[in-house]
C-alpha cells in the first residue's frame, strides 16, 4: 500500500434551491390565510324570548336548509327581558332582510302535526327566517314558533260563541279535505273571533252564503237501531277543526276580510250540498310561494 | 495527510478542499468533509421561513372535530387549555412543550446562532452545544402532527364523530420540518471559524 489513494473532491454546488423555501412558505401562508378568511357577513340583530341552545359561533342561520350565517353573540337586552342575538348574515341573503322578514328558532318539536326539526336533536337548534317585504332592516323580533301560514290565501274572520276546541293551526275542512287554516283567535267579552284563511287555490269555494260549523272530534249516535261512533283523524281531534260548506246555488265570491259565523252543529241539509264551483284542484306547493305577501306574515 | 472513511474504513490521503467543494471517500463515495460556505445563509433562510409559518401554526385550528353535529375547532393552545382543565396536567405540559415551546426555542436558538453568535455572549463551545441541543430536540416537535394523524384515523372509524386536520396543522408540520432541515444545514464550522478570527 505504497501509493495511497486520494480522497475525491466533489465540485461545489450552489444551494440556490433554498430560496424556493421562503417563496413556498409565503405562498402557503397566503393560501392558508385566504382560505380561512372570516366569512364575510353583515350583522343582524334578532330579539328572542328564550335563547336556549343558542351558542355563539355554533348555531347557524339557515334559509331553505342552506347555511347563510351564524350566531356571533348572545347577550341579554338592556332591560334583561329579552335576548339579543347578533347574527352574521352572508351577503347573498342580505337583500331578504326586510321589515316583514320573520325569524324563528327551529328546535325539536312534537305536536299534533307530527314531529318537526328532529335533525336539531343532535345538531342543536338553528335559526331560520321567512323573507318579507318592506324597507331594509337589520333588527328583528323573533317569533315564538314557526309561522303557521306558509302559503297565500283568502283571509276572513269567523265569529263564534265559544272557542270550542279550535286552536291556531286547526284545519278548515271542505268535504273533509283541508282547504284552509285557522291562525289566530281573539277573545271578546261576548264572543270569540277566529282569524282564518282559505288557501289560494280553494279560495273560490268561499262564498258569501258559505256556512261554517265546528267539527267535533267524536260523534256518537245512539238510535233504536244501535249505536255508532265516528271520530275525526287524530290531528284534527287534538287541534279541533272547522268544516265549511257552500250551498248548491253559490253566492258571490267572498271578499278579503269577510265575516262569517261559526255554527255549533251543522244543519242536516248542509252535509248534502254539492255546488258546482271551478277551482284549481292541485294543492299549492310551498316552493311556489316565492314571494309571500306582507299580510301573510302579519299574523303574529 | 490521511483521512479515515467512517463508512467503509478506508484510509486515504487528502488535500484541504476549496470553499464550496466537498471531499468524498474514493471507494464508497461517502462524504467525508461536507462543503464549506462563507455564510450560513441557507440555514437563516430556512429559519426565517419557519418563523413565518409558526404564526399560522398557532393561530389556526389544527383539528376540526364534529361530534353529534357540533363543530369544534381547536388550536394548539385550545387543546392545551382543555387538557389542563380536564385534569390531564402531564399531557397538557407535554403538548405545550412539544408543540409550542420546542418549535419556538428551536427557532429562537437558531436565530441567535445565526445572527448574534459573534457577539461575546457565549463562547464557541456553548454555541456549539446549543446547536447540538436544537438538533436533538428536532424530531420531538413532530409529535403533535403524529397525534392528530392518529386521532383523525381513529375517529374516522366512528359514525357519530368526524375529525379533520385543520389549516394550522400544515403550517405546524412545515415549522417542524423547516427547523429540522435548518439545524442540519447549519455549518457549525463557521461558529469556530468566527471565534478564531476574533
Amino acid at each position: 500500500m505504497s501509493d495511497k489513494p486520494e480522497a475525491q473532491t466533489l465540485p461545489a454546488h450552489h444551494q440556490h434551491w433554498v430560496w424556493l423555501v421562503p417563496l413556498f412558505v409565503i405562498l402557503l401562508v397566503g393560501v392558508i390565510v385566504w382560505r380561512n378568511l372570516p366569512e364575510a357577513g353583515s350583522p343582524v340583530v334578532v330579539l328572542i324570548e328564550d335563547a336556549t341552545g343558542l351558542e355563539p359561533d355554533q348555531t347557524r342561520l339557515r334559509y331553505r336548509g342552506v347555511d347563510v350565517g351564524k350566531v356571533k353573540k348572545v347577550t341579554l337586552s338592556d332591560d334583561t327581558k329579552q335576548v339579543e342575538v347578533e347574527l352574521s348574515v352572508h351577503q347573498e341573503v342580505l337583500s331578504l332582510m326586510r321589515e316583514q322578514t320573520r325569524f324563528w328558532l327551529v328546535s325539536p318539536e312534537i305536536n299534533a302535526k307530527g314531529i318537526k326539526g328532529i335533525d336539531t336533536l343532535v345538531s342543536g337548534p338553528y335559526l331560520t327566517f321567512k323573507p318579507g317585504s318592506g324597507a331594509d332592516s337589520r333588527e328583528f323580533v323573533a317569533l315564538d314558533e314557526a309561522p303557521i301560514l306558509d302559503q297565500p290565501g283568502l283571509k276572513f274572520t269567523l265569529q263564534s260563541n265559544l272557542k270550542h276546541s279550535v286552536s291556531p293551526g286547526a284545519d278548515i275542512l271542505y268535504k273533509q279535505v283541508a282547504v284552509g287554516t285557522v291562525y289566530k283567535y281573539r277573545l271578546f267579552s261576548d264572543h270569540v273571533e277566529f282569524s282564518a284563511q282559505i288557501h289560494a287555490p280553494y279560495a273560490a269555494l268561499l262564498r258569501a252564503n258559505s256556512v261554517f260549523w265546528e267539527e267535533s272530534g267524536v260523534e256518537f249516535d245512539l238510535s233504536l237501531l244501535g249505536a255508532s261512533m265516528s271520530t275525526a283523524p287524530l290531528p284534527n281531534l287534538l287541534r279541533g277543526s272547522i268544516a265549511l260548506a257552500t250551498p248548491e246555488n253559490p253566492g258571490a265570491r267572498a271578499e278579503e276580510g269577510a265575516r262569517f259565523t261559526l255554527a255549533e252543529e251543522p244543519q242536516k241539509d248542509w252535509l248534502g250540498w254539492r255546488p258546482t264551483i271551478e277551482f284549481a284542484a292541485e294543492p299549492v306547493k310551498r316552493e311556489e310561494n316565492k314571494d309571500p305577501s306582507p299580510e301573510l306574515l302579519e299574523q303574529q | 495527510m490521511q483521512i479515515y472513511c467512517t463508512e467503509c474504513g478506508q484510509m486515504q490521503g487528502f488535500e484541504e478542499p476549496e470553499a464550496g467543494d466537498a471531499l468524498a471517500c474514493y471507494r464508497c463515495r461517502h462524504v467525508l468533509v461536507p462543503p464549506r460556505y462563507q455564510s450560513n445563509l441557507p440555514a437563516l433562510v430556512l429559519t426565517l421561513s419557519a418563523l413565518l409559518l409558526y404564526i399560522p401554526a398557532n393561530i389556526y385550528p389544527i383539528l376540526n372535530m364534529t361530534y353529534l353535529g357540533r363543530r369544534n375547532e381547536s388550536t394548539i393552545l385550545d387543546g392545551v387549555i382543555t387538557l389542563y382543565h380536564d385534569g390531564m396536567l402531564a399531557l397538557a405540559v407535554l403538548i405545550f412543550l412539544v408543540s409550542i415551546a420546542i418549535p419556538l426555542v428551536k427557532i429562537l436558538v437558531l436565530m441567535f446562532l445565526l445572527l448574534v453568535h459573534h457577539l461575546p455572549f457565549l463562547g464557541p463551545e456553548a454555541n456549539h452545544r446549543l446547536l447540538r441541543f436544537v438538533d436533538s430536540i428536532g424530531p420531538w416537535s413532530m409529535l403533535d402532527v403524529f397525534l392528530v394523524a392518529v386521532l383523525v384515523a381513529l375517529v374516522k372509524l366512528q359514525d357519530l364523530a368526524r375529525a379533520e386536520p385543520g389549516p394550522g396543522l400544515v403550517a405546524f408540520a412545515g415549522v417542524a420540518i423547516l427547523t429540522l432541515v435548518a439545524s442540519h444545514c447549519f455549518d457549525s464550522r463557521l461558529l469556530w471559524k468566527e471565534a478564531d478570527e476574533r
